[in-house]
């Protein structure tokens, strides 16, 4: 059985040491047909996806990307033999497109900036435009109101703070994009995915390091290169479809 | 393509898993083919200890989080009701942990399929997939609709 972690082009070939699923890891290859190529691996029967697996997958992808744009198969995703991946992936319909994503995916990354606030902290920064009464006195009806309105101000603060920082990142991405939805008065500041030019990354990093400085009340993590998973873009309705129950019987290409 | 992998504060990787995952199972693309191909199930299960986004505990932990900014010295603080106190510390440490806790089907019971016969394997593979999906997307969509109420 082999396990297939993405979709490369066949002329960027792939490092042969990467390190795939399974205890111990098993040798990652490439399988090509045509232009693109698919980065597997034979794995035992019993093989048990869990977290060590998600993150040999995912680290096989970071390493194929080393060579070129890799395209990301979800997590668990096992065939009978190469002739099932060559059939079913490569020499697919959707193989023609794969090709084109590829291409169009070529010397592009993905980076991810997170800022986390100190909750203590950034009450404190909205405090002085929240309302302060006497608050021994207040029943607990006024509390929550009191509360409410923190919130609200906490919730517009952090909006301003990830204004900010987008208004410096972006302008050195081709795209950007969220990765969870922020609106809620316990949300980070940012999770954010932004497209980088290969070239652009040191800028991109001298840009971090800036708002890092100028910001030292945020807690930054800054990830990649990562392969481009959140700008991998599909037929909407092909997309719309997998999530629909029904099944149509014919092979489909989505998320 | 090459890319400088030391940078001062650049990570090479996501360190929590449900960054991990938000990779290589949400993004991750499916492939629908039900013959030859499968994607062995996989559970994930969402310790999710917050309960409602935004909830009057919060509210109250946000208002005593600023009265607490006006009580000079901090001794006052202990003449706070007691309901105040409580909430906040049930409040306080409230943490999305997502965890892969089990497997529900092993790659052996996928292989059985592909050995199986031709007109078996349709069916079992679309029940195979569909929970996948659905425990992929499930702990994200949650958090989101509570985000929005």
């Amino acid at each position: 059985m082999l396990y297939v972690y993405g979709v490369v082009r066949a002329r960027d070939g792939a490092d042969p040491d990467l390190e795939g699923v399974g205890h111990p890891p098993a040798e990652v290859r490439l399988l090509a047909s045509g232009s693109i190529a698919a980065a597997v691996s034979t794995i035992p029967e019993d093989l048990v996806i869990d977290e060590t697996a998600a993150r040999a997958h995912l680290q096989v992808l970071i390493g194929l990307l080393d060579q070129g744009p890799v395209i990301p198969l979800r997590l668990g995703t096992i065939a009978g033999d190469e002739n099932g991946v060559r059939a079913e992936i490569l020499d697919a319909a959707g193989g023609a497109e794969l090709a084109q994503r590829l291409d169009s995916l070529d010397g592009l990354i993905e980076l991810h900036v997170d800022a986390d606030d100190d909750e203590a902290e950034a009450i404190a920064a909205v405090a002085a435009a929240a309302p302060r009464p006497t608050f021994e006195r207040l029943d607990l009806e006024s509390r929550i109101a009191v509360g409410e309105q923190v919130a609200s101000l906490l919730i517009a603060h952090r909006q301003g703070l990830a204004d900010a920082l987008l208004r410096q990142l972006r302008p050195l991405a081709v795209r950007d994009t969220p990765r969870s939805v922020i609106n809620g008065a316990e949300d980070p500041v940012l999770r954010w995915a932004f497209l980088v030019r290969a070239d652009d990354v040191s800028r991109f990093d001298e840009t971090v390091m800036g708002i890092q400085a100028n910001y030292p009340s945020l807690s930054i993590r800054y990830v990649g290169p990562l392969p481009a998973a959140h700008f991998v873009d599909w037929d909407a309705s092909i997309t719309q479809e997998q999530h629909t129950d029904s099944f149509t019987g014919s092979g489909k290409w989505g998320w | 393509m090459t890319v400088a992998m030391h940078s001062a504060n650049r990570a090479p990787r996501p360190s929590s898993l449900a960054d991990v995952l938000d990779i290589v199972l949400d993004k991750g693309i499916v492939i629908d083919a039900y013959v030859r191909l499968a994607v062995v199930g996989i559970e994930i299960l969402t310790l999710d200890a917050r309960i409602v986004i935004a909830s009057v505990d919060t509210y109250l932990r946000f208002a005593e989080a600023v009265n607490r900014l006006d009580l000079q010295p901090q001794e006052q603080a202990t003449g706070l009701p007691g309901l105040v106190n409580e909430l906040q510390e049930s409040g306080a440490k409230r943490k999305t942990r997502g965890a892969l806790a089990g497997v529900r089907d092993t790659a052996a019971e996928v292989a059985s399929s592909f050995r199986g016969g031709e007109d078996e394997e349709e069916e079992p593979a679309e029940e195979r997939r569909a929970p996948v999906k659905r425990a992929a997307a499930r702990p994200r969509r949650r958090r989101s609709a509570e985000q929005e109420s």
